[in-house]
């Protein structure tokens, strides 16, 4: 009963709301009034915010209804394309809702013009050609304003609600400040953003429209602020100190400092920068340096582009101060200027010890070695970039830079020899003092022309690289055995002097849709003078006695041309290159001392090939094969020997050819947006003719001397595969991933080949959990290494690492902050003292403070259970090497961080994509 | 008499030629060009960085295929390599006038995504704009999607189907151009084809892939994307049109 009740009640109700819509009716005929029109367009707008309601077309008796309409005021359009339209008005009410129009006549079209007219001159306003110009000043507003309440005040300006503007009726399309956009497209951005008082002037004028499809002639109505010149002005910045609080002796207490400032003003930018620090972090983190525009700060040794907070040097105990300027200006719409200087002093307190045991053909035996090395180096570094756009096709780059650089090394070495049973029989005490100083340069033009057809494009590019280096040391070694004792003292004094240049000009030429050819010519030009002097003591003990032994001067010249030919072929989402390169290489290795020339012509072609194919933005395979070829380093060159261990002999080979590589590589990725899972993959391989291999000669006592040679067979070859698979609403993604390689190295032990093979496998698995306030990654990774070598079967052990690890970030309220970093590492199958199992704990947690969350107060801990260490194991050859070295252990800091800009509002960090 | 007759005959040279002019469309081909203003297109910086001077304006076609019943509109397929594709998305939309149903294809980070639902209702403002496209007088009309965002669409009622780029409908009659309002994207018609389209130019087939409905895929992107900034443009973009 209840339920009939409330139906009927419902559609008493719907049948009361029926009432109170309209009904419109009509019949559209021609001037004459007695031809209907067909098909003409009838629209019901609504009166009071010109929405359409409802459309019909009268049908062939030029009848047309509509029905449902709301009660309400319209404004009814009637329009066919040979006649004027025209519009009837309606007002509905509840006393008239059906209207039925009588014939609505339509006349023939007639051409309408409608006139606009602005007032003008006073003061305030005023034109100049086009443009209507605005004295702000002269318009009062609120202290606090911002543009938009400006605007409100001038005459023929009109803001609406929703921030659109129109001015003297026209629509504003466009607002600009200073004739650019202001942060993107949004015209209320600059509006409801900029403050009324930084403004000079508003002018309103026309432009064309960039956007106009073809064929339309639209001109768009724009209103450009000009800003005064204190409006573009100002800055933002950041410092922070931390300190353990001097819980160590004072030269042992840990420290970091960072100041970071960036001032702007109109086109001009200088960002100052100050580090110093005498805990790992050695440089900037990535978001600082490109907030802070610090281009060049970036190449910084232990920068790990992924690592935000930069760990950075773990080779020992580091002692950095890194300090300078950058000033970027654009000089003129053409013209931009980057100028920086920086000034780096690095200390490096390097212990560490290693053993190494080392296979011969029919015995082994020991060595030990224990470094102290003490590292002190300052470099001053000057920047400049230039880019000048000479016309719209061309535009031509300068980066000259120069480094002075100077530097100490004190380095004490013990090198101990021992037997199968370890017993020793050979001990050195070396120790190596010198200071170098050395100016280079790394600069580059690069001029790029595009031509008025698409594709057509010419490049030309120079670079130097300059490097004069001078060092003057001592060196004293103190040998003792069983059969002799020695000392050597000399004093080494060494030159270093290179120059090379290198041309390339390419050029691309489009020979239809689907096909480019790319021309290329290379040329080097590069010579390098490598003097060695080497003195010993006289009857006075003045070192300047030549030892013609460890004494050279050698010249290296180089003149490389190579042409290559490059054709690729473009189709839906292929991509073909392929191509042949003419290499011709001569090389002039000259002895000073003994006149003796060495001439090498090497004539090479360079094949090369790649396809891709990407047939979406989430998927994409690569295969690539390309070879190189490059020649031996001065270093290796130098026919003279080096004597700074002399258990160790060094020795140059001045008959040493370039280099022949092939290398092959493929990748495929996919990732599916509406899952979050995602695959990589991948593989390269590369082999090696005349890749500079190692020559060793041992003696009885196990002392070498070593040299590089021409080897054939090496190779290398790796597949890797991961991939991310997120569940519960990506809250949790797994992420295994695995690779393995293999590693053939060819090298010649007392004139003997010897292969060594690697083989290496890894997996990983992790997890990582992404809440809210919450994020988490787990997971282990485990690592087998397998050496083999030919000459001798002791050194083919197995060794392994397996890692556990867990990072987190925690945020709470009242804005604390808990980071964490675990990780536990045990390494197996080295020898004994080094199978070691580390357990390394970082914990960090922070306040911060303000409303605008720009003071922060942190206490970190680093390695709480003191036990880091840099472990290290390397096969090659005959030898297995353990390697330990002391680097910084446990450490408190106590660090508090303040971000400011001109506006007082909320510093935000620049974050990583995600 | 004489004049009689004469007007009459002027009368119906006249309403012939009346007949002629009217001969009001209801199925074709309309090619659309897009040009899209990447630097307006993209706000964040990381993203302008892929924008030059030279490739800031990107021209794409489309196609729309139409009769009185149904429609499809796609991207015209092209043999030419396209660089950095995904600067900008390419959907498809197939509308059933009769039943108010579409079926669209979202290009989401380069995998498709099927999306079932009924066709869109805009609230859109009649202007009294006019402008020529295509030969066809077009009317202009506003549709202010949110605070921030506002469309204009140039329509001719000479196109009798309601149909458009995009997916947009609604209007009495074919939508011949689109346009963001500060330019950043334009639909513009360059060509229109009389020929009835053939009945397999206007189907949309999902294949085996899941078909979501608007609300549930707005509802899925928010949830797993929402709080990431980048999360946001892939929803802004995605939305842009719905």
């Amino acid at each position: 009963m209840k339920k009939i009740f409330f139906l009927s009640f419902s559609l008493l109700f719907c049948s009361v709301l029926f009432a109170q819509n309209m009904k419109v009716s009509g019949r559209v005929v021609d001037t004459s009034g007695l031809t209907p029109i067909h098909q003409a367009s009838i629209m019901a707008i609504h009166l009071r915010d010109s929405v359409l309601v409802r459309y019909t077309r009268s049908n062939s008796n030029g009848e047309f209804s509509m029905t449902d309409l709301p009660l309400d005021s319209f404004q009814i359009i009637i329009e066919h394309s040979n006649w004027t339209p025209r519009s009837i008005y309606l007002m509905g009410s509840s006393k008239k809702t059906t209207f039925e129009l009588p014939d609505i006549r339509l006349y023939p079209k007639v051409q309408d013009v409608k006139d606009i007219v602005i007032t003008r001159n006073r003061n305030a306003m005023y034109f100049s050609g086009d443009t209507l110009i605005f004295v702000a000043d002269s318009f009062k507003v609120a202290e606090n304003a911002v543009v938009e309440d400006l605007l409100k005040k001038l005459p023929g300006i009109k803001v609406e609600d929703d921030g659109s503007i129109t001015s003297q009726g026209k629509e504003i399309s466009q607002v600009l400040v200073d004739g650019d956009e202001f942060f993107g497209s949004d015209p209320t951005i600059a509006t409801k953003n900029l403050a009324a008082k930084g403004v000079e002037s508003v002018q309103v004028y026309e432009k064309k429209n960039e956007d106009a499809a073809a064929g339309e002639d639209d001109k768009i109505q724009v209103l450009d602020l000009k800003l005064k010149d204190e409006a573009k002005r100002g800055y933002f910045g950041k410092a922070a100190v931390a300190s353990d609080l001097n819980q160590g002796a004072a030269d042992e207490a840990f420290y970091e400092s960072e100041l970071l400032f960036n001032k702007f003003d109109k086109t001009q930018k200088i960002s100052v920068f100050m580090l110093a620090s005498n805990t790992p972090k050695s440089s900037f983190g990535f978001g600082d340096m490109n907030k802070f525009g610090l281009d060049n700060e970036r190449d910084a040794s232990g920068m790990n582009f992924w690592d935000r907070d930069s760990r950075g040097d773990n080779s020992g105990i580091p002692q950095t101060l890194k300090t300078g300027i950058y000033y970027n200006d654009r000089l003129s719409e053409k013209v931009k200027l980057g100028v920086n200087y920086a000034y780096y002093d690095s200390r490096l307190q390097a212990n560490s010890s290693s053993q190494t045991q080392y296979f011969l053909a029919d015995s082994s035996y020991y060595t030990k070695d224990s470094t102290n090395n003490q590292t002190i180096s300052s470099s001053h570094r000057f920047n400049m970039n230039l880019q000048i756009d000479i016309d719209s096709l061309t535009k031509l780059e300068l980066k000259p830079n120069v480094h002075f650089d100077e530097g100490n090394q004190d380095n004490t070495t013990v090198n101990k020899f021992l037997d199968n049973s370890f017993e020793e029989y050979l001990e050195t005490n070396i120790n190596n003092q010198y200071d170098s100083k050395g100016i280079s340069s790394n600069s580059e033009a690069i001029l790029r022309r595009k031509f008025g057809k698409k594709d057509r494009e010419l490049e030309a590019k120079y670079i130097l690289r300059y490097n004069d280096n001078t060092s003057d040391g001592q060196l004293v070694t103190n040998t003792n055995s069983l059969t002799y004792d020695t000392i050597i003292n000399q004093r080494k004094s060494n030159n270093n002097l290179s120059n090379t240049q290198y041309a390339t000009l390419t050029y691309t030429e489009p020979l239809s849709k689907s096909f480019l050819l790319t021309t290329e010519y290379f040329l080097e030009f590069g010579n390098s003078n490598q003097a060695r002097y080497t003195f010993n003591p006289d009857l006075n003990n003045q070192f300047n006695v030549i030892d013609s032994l460890f004494t050279n001067d050698f010249v290296n010249e180089r003149f490389q041309q190579r042409g290559t030919m490059m054709l690729t072929y473009l189709y839906k989402s292929h991509r073909i290159t392929g191509g042949l390169g003419f290499r011709n290489i001569q090389i002039d290795n000259i002895n000073q001392f003994t006149e003796v020339g060495i001439n090498q012509d090497i004539s090479n072609f360079l094949p090369n090939f790649a396809y891709q194919f990407k047939p979406s933005m989430a998927k994409r395979i690569n295969i690539r094969y390309s070879t190189y070829s490059a020649p031996p380093s001065a270093n290796d060159l130098q026919p003279v020997r080096d004597n700074t261990n002399p258990n160790r002999i060094q020795e140059g080979n001045p008959d040493l050819k370039p280099n022949y590589q092939h290398q092959l590589n493929f990748n495929a990725n996919i990732w599916q947006a509406m899952t979050g899972r995602y695959i990589w993959s991948g593989g390269n391989a590369t082999f090696t003719q005349n890749a500079f291999g190692n020559s060793t000669t041992f003696d009885q006592l196990g002392r070498t001397i070593s040299k590089t040679v021409n080897v054939d067979g090496n190779m290398f070859a790796t597949i890797y595969a991961g991939g991310g698979y997120p569940i519960l609403n990506r809250k949790l993604t797994f992420e295994p991933s695995f690779n393995a390689s293999y590693f053939r190295n060819n090298n010649f032990i007392n004139n003997q080949l010897n292969a060594t093979s690697t083989t290496t496998l890894n997996g990983a698995f992790s997890i990582e959990i992404s809440l809210d306030s919450l994020e988490l990654n787990l997971g282990t990774d485990y690592t087998y290494v397998n050496p083999v070598t030919t000459l001798s079967s002791f050194s083919n052990q197995p060794y392994s690492t397996q890692n556990y690890f867990m990072t987190g970030d925690w945020r709470f309220p009242a804005h604390f902050r808990f980071k964490w970093e675990l990780n536990y590492t045990m390494n197996r199958g080295r020898a004994d003292a080094f199978n070691r199992d580390l357990f390394i704990v970082d914990l960090e947690v922070q306040k911060a403070f303000l409303k605008t969350e720009n003071l922060i107060l942190g206490l970190s801990i680093n390695d709480l259970l003191n036990q880091n260490i840099n472990l290290q194991r390397t096969v090659s050859g005959n030898m297995i090497t353990d390697n330990y070295t002391r680097i910084i252990t446990r450490y408190f800091l106590l660090r508090l961080t303040y971000k400011f800009n001109n506006n007082k509002t909320r510093e935000e960090d620049l974050r990583m994509w995600h | 008499m004489k004049k009689i007759f004469v007007c009459g005959i002027s009368a119906l040279l006249l309403s012939l030629q009346t007949w002629a002019q009217t001969d009001y469309i209801h199925a074709g081909k309309i090619t659309f060009e897009r040009r899209t203003n990447l630097e307006k297109r993209f706000t964040d910086q990381r993203m302008k960085r892929f924008v030059t001077e030279e490739n800031k304006i990107r021209t794409e076609p489309f196609a729309l295929y139409f009769n009185d019943t149904a429609s499809y509109f796609a991207v015209v397929p092209s043999n030419e390599p396209e660089e950095m594709a995904w600067l900008t998305t390419k959907n498809a939309y197939y509308q059933n006038l009769k039943d108010g149903q579409q079926l669209m294809m979202l290009a989401v980070f380069g995998q498709n995504v099927y999306v079932q639902d009924s066709l869109p209702v805009r609230s859109w403002k009649i202007t009294d704009g006019k402008r020529t496209i295509c030969g066809y007088e077009c009317r202009k009309a506003i549709y202010q999607k949110n605070d921030s965002t506002r469309l204009y669409a140039w329509y001719t009622p000479m196109l009798t189907p309601s149909v458009g780029p995009e997916g947009f409908c609604g209007l009495p009659g074919t939508i011949l151009g689109l346009a963001t309002e500060d330019g950043g994207i334009v639909y513009f018609a360059k060509k229109i084809d009389l020929t009835a389209p053939k009945q397999e130019e206007l189907l949309l087939n999902p294949g085996k892939n899941k078909v979501f409905t608007i609300a549930e895929l707005r509802q899925k992107i928010e949830k797993e994307y929402g709080n990431t900034p980048w999360g946001k443009r892939l929803f802004d973009d995605l939305f842009r049109w719905l």
